[in-house]
């Protein structure tokens, strides 16, 4: 098959999502997608984040100890939000975001990552979206790069100069966006077989763009609103947790 | 947000077969399975895994609306997958005629994509059995023996406590928008649903420092009861050689069936 066919056919692919009907999902690899190998690696690249998430929550938990029931609770949150349903207007399905722009922000991405990969748990054993051979892949995707994403974007939107609000909207559009790139590159590196990675990886990518690429926009708008109602109603939490100054929640 | 059990089903899923086999052993199993499924070659292996789970949860009597629940994602993203392997595979195929254009599927394309299908929801049917056969907090217990991070089965559990709490909340929340026609249109709906992961968050604060306190109250150390303890001994012998045969019979299945 050329690449002008292949071209048309992932056009083909990308029109037949637009019109279905059917609610589209959160990116999450279900389980018994990945080959045995990658899943293990997977396993192994998310291990340590999971590890530095670990010694750092034990470090705050020291210090305070409504700490860890905080985390555990946020795992609920992220659950919850992850699995409401938000319309995506130009796919005309619903799916759901994924809650780590705003985990990022507030915990920082190690504990972060923490929060993802239970709310990932609880999700693979009672909703089976996600599964447990592909919870790395999904740690690394959802857990790791998108709370890093969060993060940064978040810090270094505020370094730029940006208001709370649009700070929380950038980290999670970006937050979002870099979870389904790194995933659609998860899928591809998984299925490819003998196929060439990166074409294969630029049609899923493209497969999942009448979804994820408004949902990531959305996205931005929850996390930015999170952000925007914390300062407007209970500054103290985003002091405590070094998103804001004092001084700027006194303001 | 509807109350249709998009988030809530299965929340209260497993049990059904709890006190008659040790969670562990479920856990070790359905590892096995996994790995055995995840590395079948063929169709016929996949095709079994799926019938022996599907047979067991309809023998536990688990709801046929409720096991199907679990399928829309995986199938959703398995189907672009075969989509994409069928139309993007090498050697002869079939051509369809869509929209003017010339669509050719390939035959391995094809055979890759559904063993995939089938791979998937083979995968997702042993886990739907291990979560309907194994109440969640079992399962933690015997993940936490089988050595996995305490602090996260701590906070497992502590989520799984909560989150019928936060999903009555964020429901009532819903509702209260919604009859103030709060999602009424996209920048309204936007907006809405802002404030009510907001007012989550906020709500998520003041319930983690309510537990915490009822917690230190109660002697909490910063280590919280998961249940590990309760199942510090080793399975029985009995279990032991139900366990060792259904290992021998998953081997030799994968074996035969390649």
């Amino acid at each position: 098959m050329s690449r002008k066919e292949a071209g048309r056919f992932s056009i083909l692919i990308f029109f037949a999502l637009l019109l279905m009907p059917a609610n589209a999902y959160a990116m999450h690899i279900s389980e018994g997608i990945l080959p045995l190998g990658w899943c293990v690696l997977w396993f192994a690249a998310a291990a340590p984040f999971i590890a530095y998430g670990l010694r750092r929550l034990k470090r705050v938990s020291a210090l305070d100890v409504s700490f860890k029931p905080f985390a555990g609770l946020l795992s609920a949150m992220v659950f919850i939000i992850s699995a409401m349903p938000i319309p995506v207007p130009t796919a005309g399905t619903c799916s759901h975001p994924c809650g780590t722009g705003i985990t990022g922000i507030l915990l920082g991405p190690g504990i972060s990552v923490l929060v993802a990969s239970v709310a990932l748990l609880l999700q693979a054993l009672f909703l089976a979206h996600g599964g447990l051979s592909t919870l790395g892949a999904n740690i690394m995707s959802m857990g790791v790069t998108g709370s890093i994403a969060g993060y940064l974007t978040f810090r270094i939107s505020r370094r730029l100069g940006l208001g709370l609000m649009p700070a929380g909207f950038v980290a999670g559009v970006f937050a979002d966006w870099s979870t389904y790139l790194v995933t659609s590159f998860e899928l591809a590196s998984g299925i490819r077989g003998h196929d060439p990675l990166f074409p294969l990886f630029a049609k899923i990518a493209l497969a999942f763009v009448p979804t994820q690429l408004p949902l990531g926009i959305l996205e931005g708008f929850m996390t930015g609103g999170m952000v925007a109602l914390l300062n407007e109603k209970r500054p103290d939490i985003l002091v405590k947790f070094g998103v804001i100054k004092q001084k700027e929640a006194e303001v | 947000m509807e109350d249709n059990g998009a988030c809530g089903c299965g929340l209260e899923g497993g049990g059904r077969g709890k006190g008659k086999i040790d969670a562990r052993i479920k856990l070790i199993l359905f590892g096995f399975a996994l790995v055995l499924i995840i590395t079948s070659k063929g169709f016929r292996f996949l095709s079994a895994a799926l019938a022996v789970s599907v047979a067991s949860c309809l023998l536990m009597k688990v709801p046929f609306k409720k096991f199907s629940h679990r399928f829309p994602e995986p199938l959703f993203i398995a189907g672009v997958l075969f989509l994409i392997k069928a139309l993007s595979g090498g050697g002869p195929g079939l051509v369809l005629h869509l929209f003017g254009l010339k669509v050719y599927l390939s035959r391995s394309g094809i055979f890759e994509g559904a063993r995939l299908g089938l791979r998937v929801v083979a995968a997702v049917s042993a886990l739907s059995l291990l979560t309907f056969s194994a109440p969640f907090e079992e399962i933690l217990s015997a993940l936490e023996w089988l050595k996995f991070p305490r602090q996260l089965v701590e906070m497992a559990f502590l989520a799984h406590r909560y989150i019928k709490v936060f999903l009555a909340d964020a429901q009532a929340i819903y509702h209260s928008q919604k009859n103030r026609l709060g999602y009424s249109g996209m920048g309204r709906s936007l907006n809405s649903f802002g404030i009510m992961a907001g007012s989550l968050t906020i709500k998520t604060f003041e319930q983690a420092q309510a537990t915490s306190l009822a917690m230190v109250q109660r002697g909490y150390n910063g280590k919280l009861p998961t249940g590990a303890s309760d199942i510090r001994g080793y399975p029985g012998r009995g279990e032991f050689v139900f366990a060792g045969s259904a290992l021998a019979l998953m081997a030799l299945l994968w074996i035969k069936l390649q």
